[in-house]
Order: C-alpha cells, then sequence, then structure tokens
C-alpha cells in the first residue's frame, strides 16, 4: 500500500478533504454532487489521482454533513439527519463545540473501522464471488435493487418504480450484447447511451438547485460556537458504543442501497436501546447519540465499497459514481480486481486512510471555524451551483446535448423529490443495468441449451440463496403479503 | 362531498402508459428484428422492465383507490394519509419554472453564441475567455436578481468575480473543456 503512497497523492486527497469540508456542511451542496461534478473534471487524470481526490471529498463530506445539522439544524448529508436529534439541542445549550468535537472523533473512528473491514473483507469476498455465475450476478444487482427500492422509500412501490426508471434509462443507445440500437427513437446523439456523469449531475445537482429555490423560504438560525474544553477521556467513554455502531454501520453500507441514513437510524436506535442511563436523554443533547450516528454512518464507506469492488455493485449513490470514474478510466471492478488491478485497490484504501486523518485534523481545527461559511446566501450560492452543473455536464463527452440531458434529468429529479419518489434507486438501476441486462441474456442463453433450462439457471447454491433472498425482500415488502404475515403471528 | 382523485392514481396511470408503450416497444421492435430467439433478444430486458412498471403502476393505482376509500369512510383518515404527502404549493412551483426558464436561455446562449477565443496576455499568464464566460456572466446575473439579489455592486461583481474564478480554475488550470 505504501507504494502508491507520495506527496502529490498525499496533496489530492488533502485537496479533496478540504472541498469535501465545505461541501459536506453546506446545505445544498452534498457529496454525490461533489463526486458527479469530479467524475467529469479527473476524467483526463491518472486513476490514482482522481481516486485520491474523490476519496478525500467522499470521506471528509460525509462527515461534515454533521456540522450543520449541529449548528444550524440542518444535515449537510443526508446521513447526518440523526445527528441533529441531539447535536443540535447540544449547540441550544451553548455545547456546540463538544457535539463537534464528538461528531469529529467518532466519525474517525466510524470511517477508520469501515476502511480497516474493506482491506481485511474484500480478498474473502472476492474469492467467494469467482464462483459467481452469470444468473448469480443478475441476481446480486436484482436483490441489491429490491433493498434499496425498499429502505429508501415509505412506499415500496414508488421504490420500485424508480428501479425501473433507471433501468430504462440506461438501456437507452446501443444494447450491450448485440449492438441493436434500442430507445433512440432517433436521436443520434442517443446511440451511444446517456451517459453516467450528465445523468448524475442533473438528478444529484441541478434537482438539488431547483428544490432550494423551491424550498428557499425556510430560512435557518445559525448558533455561535465558543470554544470550551472537552477532555478527551470523557469523549472516548463512548468507544464500546462506536465500535459496535460501526460494525451496524459496516454492514448496512455493504448492503447495496441502504447507505448512512438508514446505518445511522438504526444505530441510534441501538444506542437508545444499549444506553440504559444516559446523562441527558436521547433527542435533548445526549453525546451517545452523535456518537453512535456519526460512527455508523462514516463506517459505511469502508462498507459500500465492499460490493463495490468486489462484485461491481455499488452500495450507496456515492459508490455508484465511484464505479462510473472506474469505468471512465477503463478500470473493471469484480471478483478479479484486486488481483488484476492491486494498485487501484490500495490507492483506494491509502486515500481513505489518509483522509480519515484529514478528518480529524478538519473536524477539530477548521469545522469550528466554519460557521460562516456554511451560511452563504442561497440566492448567490445556487446560481454559482447551476454553472457548476453546466460545466460538469459538458465536460465528460465536450458535448452541449448532455447538458441538455442534465437539465431535464434535474427536472424529472426535482419532480421525484416532491412526489416522494427516491432518486438513489435510480441511479443505482442506471448504473447496474447494462450488467444486469448482459448477464440475464447469456444465463438465459446458456439455459436455453442445457437438458434442464431450470436448474441450469438456478441449481446452484449462490442463485438459489439469492433468489430466496430477493424473494423475501420482494414479498415482506408487499402490503398484502405483509398484512398476511402480520395476522399469521398475531393468531399464534 | 365528492373526493378528488388520489395523486396515487394518477401517477399509477402515469406509469402505466410508460409500462405499456415500452410493452409495445419492445413486442414491435421484436417483430421487426431479424433475431426470432427471446434468449438472444436485445428487446427481453425492455420487456420485462414494461412488464414489471406496469405491474407496479397497477399496484400505485391500487393503493391511492385503497385511500381513497379509506378516506370517503373516515373523513380523519384523510389528515392521517395527508401527513405523509408534502402540499404542492403553486407559487413555488412557478419560481421553479422561471429558473428552468432561465436556464433555457443560458443553455441557448451557450448554443447560439459564437465568440471567438479571446487570449489576454499579464505577464507570463495567459486568460483564455469565449462563449462560456460570457453567457455565464449574464446568466448569474439574471438568475442572482430572480434569486432577490437587488444591491448593483453584487449584482455586477459577483457574476464577473465568479466566473473569472470558474474560467481560470477549470479552463487554465485544470484543463477542463468549457463550452
Amino acid at each position: 500500500m505504501l507504494s502508491v503512497i507520495d506527496a502529490r497523492f498525499i496533496l489530492m486527497v488533502l485537496v479533496g478533504s478540504v472541498a469535501g469540508l465545505f461541501v459536506g456542511a453546506i446545505p445544498g451542496l452534498s457529496v454525490s454532487m461533489a463526486t458527479a461534478l469530479l467524475v467529469s473534471i479527473t476524467y483526463t487524470w491518472e486513476h490514482s489521482d482522481a481516486l485520491a481526490m474523490i476519496m478525500g471529498v467522499y470521506v471528509v463530506g460525509v462527515f461534515s454533513g454533521a456540522v450543520s445539522a449541529i449548528l444550524i439544524n440542518i444535515p449537510g448529508a443526508p446521513s447526518s439527519v440523526v445527528t441533529t436529534l441531539d447535536g443540535y439541542p447540544m449547540s441550544k445549550k451553548g455545547q456546540a463545540y463538544k457535539a463537534l468535537y464528538t461528531a469529529t472523533i467518532y466519525s474517525f473512528t466510524g470511517s477508520l473501522f469501515g476502511l480497516l473491514a474493506l482491506g481485511l473483507l474484500a480478498t474473502p469476498v472476492s474469492r467467494i464471488a469467482l464462483k459467481f455465475t452469470k444468473m448469480d450476478y443478475f441476481l446480486l444487482a436484482f436483490f441489491g435493487l429490491t433493498t434499496v427500492g425498499s429502505v429508501s422509500s415509505k412506499n415500496y412501490a414508488k421504490g420500485l418504480i424508480s428501479v425501473m426508471l433507471g433501468l430504462i434509462i440506461s438501456m437507452i443507445g446501443l444494447d450491450p450484447l448485440m449492438g441493436t440500437r434500442r430507445l433512440t427513437f432517433g436521436v443520434q446523439n442517443l446511440t451511444g447511451g446517456i451517459s453516467t456523469v450528465p445523468a448524475l449531475v442533473g438528478f444529484f445537482g441541478f434537482a438539488e438547485v431547483l428544490s432550494v429555490i423551491y424550498n428557499r423560504k425556510q430560512e435557518e438560525n445559525v448558533l455561535t460556537m465558543e470554544r470550551m474544553k472537552v477532555s478527551l477521556r470523557e469523549v472516548l467513554k463512548g468507544w464500546k458504543l462506536s465500535l459496535y455502531t460501526s460494525a451496524i454501520g459496516m454492514l448496512v453500507g455493504a448492503l447495496p442501497g441502504a447507505g448512512g441514513p438508514v446505518a445511522s437510524f438504526i444505530a441510534y436506535n441501538e444506542a437508545k436501546r444499549l444506553t440504559k442511563n444516559p446523562e441527558i436523554p436521547f433527542g435533548e443533547g445526549a453525546v451517545e447519540g452523535i456518537m453512535a450516528s456519526e460512527s455508523s454512518n462514516n463506517a459505511c464507506i469502508g462498507g459500500a465499497l465492499i460490493p463495490m469492488l468486489t462484485l461491481a455493485v455499488p452500495g450507496d449513490a456515492v459508490t455508484a459514481i465511484i464505479l462510473s470514474v472506474f469505468y471512465v478510466h477503463g478500470l473493471q471492478p469484480g471478483p478479479m480486481f484486486i488481483r488484476q488491478n492491486p494498485e487501484a485497490f490500495y490507492s483506494i484504501l491509502a486515500a481513505g486512510i489518509i483522509a480519515c486523518f484529514a478528518l480529524l485534523a478538519l473536524g477539530l481545527l477548521v469545522a469550528p471555524r466554519i460557521c460562516k461559511v456554511i451560511t452563504i446566501p442561497k440566492n448567490i450560492m445556487i446560481p454559482v451551483v447551476a454553472s457548476l452543473c453546466v460545466i460538469g455536464s459538458f465536460a465528460c463527452n465536450n458535448r452541449l446535448f448532455d447538458v441538455a440531458l442534465m437539465f431535464l434529468f434535474g427536472f424529472i429529479g426535482f419532480l421525484m423529490r416532491r412526489f416522494d419518489y427516491p432518486v438513489a434507486p435510480l441511479i443505482l438501476a442506471m448504473v447496474l443495468g447494462k450488467m444486469m441486462d448482459s448477464n440475464f441474456r447469456q444465463a438465459v442463453s446458456l439455459a436455453s441449451s442445457a437438458e434442464n433450462p431450470l436448474i441450469s439457471m438456478f441449481g446452484h447454491p449462490f442463485t438459489i440463496i439469492l433468489s430466496l433472498c430477493s424473494l423475501g425482500v420482494l414479498l415482506s415488502n408487499i402490503p398484502w403479503t405483509r398484512r398476511y404475515i402480520d395476522q399469521m403471528l398475531h393468531r399464534k | 362531498m365528492k373526493n378528488k382523485i388520489h395523486s396515487l392514481i394518477v401517477e399509477g396511470v402515469l406509469f402505466c402508459g410508460s409500462g405499456l408503450g415500452l410493452l409495445s416497444y419492445s413486442l414491435i421492435s421484436y417483430g421487426k428484428s431479424f433475431n426470432k430467439d427471446w434468449a438472444q433478444s436485445p428487446y427481453l430486458f425492455p420487456l420485462l422492465v414494461g412488464l414489471a412498471m406496469t405491474g407496479l403502476s397497477i399496484w400505485l393505482a391500487g393503493e391511492g383507490i385503497q385511500t381513497m376509500k379509506k378516506e370517503a369512510v373516515d373523513l380523519d383518515g384523510r389528515r392521517e394519509a395527508g401527513n405523509t404527502k408534502k402540499p404542492i404549493i403553486w407559487g413555488q412551483i412557478s419560481e421553479v419554472l422561471i429558473a428552468l426558464v432561465l436556464c433555457g436561455i443560458y443553455y441557448l446562449l451557450l448554443v447560439s453564441l459564437k465568440i471567438p477565443y479571446v487570449t489576454i496576455g499579464i505577464f507570463s499568464f495567459m486568460y483564455t475567455f469565449s462563449t462560456f464566460e460570457v453567457a455565464t456572466v449574464i446568466f448569474l446575473a439574471a438568475m442572482m436578481a430572480f434569486m432577490g439579489v437587488r444591491k448593483l455592486p453584487i449584482l455586477l461583481l459577483v457574476p464577473l468575480g465568479t466566473t473569472l474564478f470558474l474560467s481560470i480554475a477549470f479552463r487554465t488550470l485544470l484543463h477542463v473543456l468549457l463550452p
């Protein structure tokens, strides 16, 4: 791992980390948006430089969502929603510095835990993945999409409709096996398919711009921060809880689509259950609440990278974007990735670990001083973000057609948010669509020439497990079957 | 009192149309193609997605019908069902539409303005500007004015400064091609 680290590499991580601090802390800018923009900027760079900067933005950006969550009660990132529950009450009591200090320490431990898990588990998972058949890959992606549909929306049908929309977008262009044009309707610019970057910038960046314009009447109060003495020993009291919630975060992060928001909710509930007598009740400024939320959402980073690197199935929206960086740079994640591209794997790991230390330094030294920056007037910031979206969507293919697509996707993304359709499943489906299509058709083709097609398709142990898991997730989320199960349980 | 059609039903019908559209597209394209083996057909996956989309839209519409029935039986249910739904404020929607129009004008400026590259040399530093810079200054000023900035110095200096920063950062330093 040490061989990939040099001064330039460290500098790239640090630049990314500083950018991540501001992007994550300013409500209206998101880590997904920043990484999506970075894909287009880093298009011509060496892949290690690109990955270094993106990991810096990712690790520190996830943490810095807590800064605005604590100071203005608006989470800078979706995974920091739970941090507002106790962070803002602490700030109102004049303990903003303590809240931020705790968030920094436990974001650091959580991130480090997740990345160490990535280092330890990626190779064994890759070995298992080598035994996967074409059908297994299809089912793995299918399982991921059924799961993401269930965890990202209150209404399962809406989550799945988002998945279908993503699959439809992924099908536009030449089909991956025969090269036949699909869904292009004679538009020449669509023949090459829809590039991931304009779609990502549109759905995350421009949709956010429109959402802020829609909600701009809501003003936020910024609490001032006074430096206070915080004992490290006192803060480190919660290390056992942190380890436990980091493990939750890592596992939830590894589930495709679940990501930080789900992990932090589960971890918060676990912290509530385990902490019998908190000094301050949960929801009124309990430090344990911040510990659980920040440890778990940062541990998700390493967790989400495990399926992305070993199976090419991203764990959340940002890893879906990182996956597109790999494709842009000609790298192919999957079971053979670590064996064939060890330097890229170690680049990610090293960049993540350096970013963890940058997080610690920035969180303790810079974050308490950026109260003014996170309240840049939205009427100045939003037009600038719209221009950045134009640059980001144009830079990838140097086509103005992509800019038009970005505006279109941004408007669709805005409508989806308004009508409670989650965007994350759409993005995951868009990234996975082509892989699902080709693997499914190859599996069906192989099975059609076999003696027993059904056994050929579903007869392998992993296929059976994945089919049962997908079926289980689907059935447990259908209201009628859920009602039936509830009735059965009540009868017993 | 007459119940309004639940939004889930409208959404269900809309997605049902998309699903059926995709289904018919797949079947028609399959019919026209020379490859008549479904296992290898590029239209197999769109067909399955179309089927799934149609099924899901029926599920969504079904949920809408159920909610409407509940609301009809129990008027309090309306409040309960409304809890998860954000009200749509048309005044704010119109602001979003105006913002979209401004972005549309920005796009048209980028497409139609043909300004040749102009390079200014300041000692050893070369600064190049073109269509993007001119269009962006106009867009930023218009968008800020629309978003409520009224101070003239801010309306002039922020768009100029931001565009200069973006242009130097992306075009000059990062060598990113700009429109």
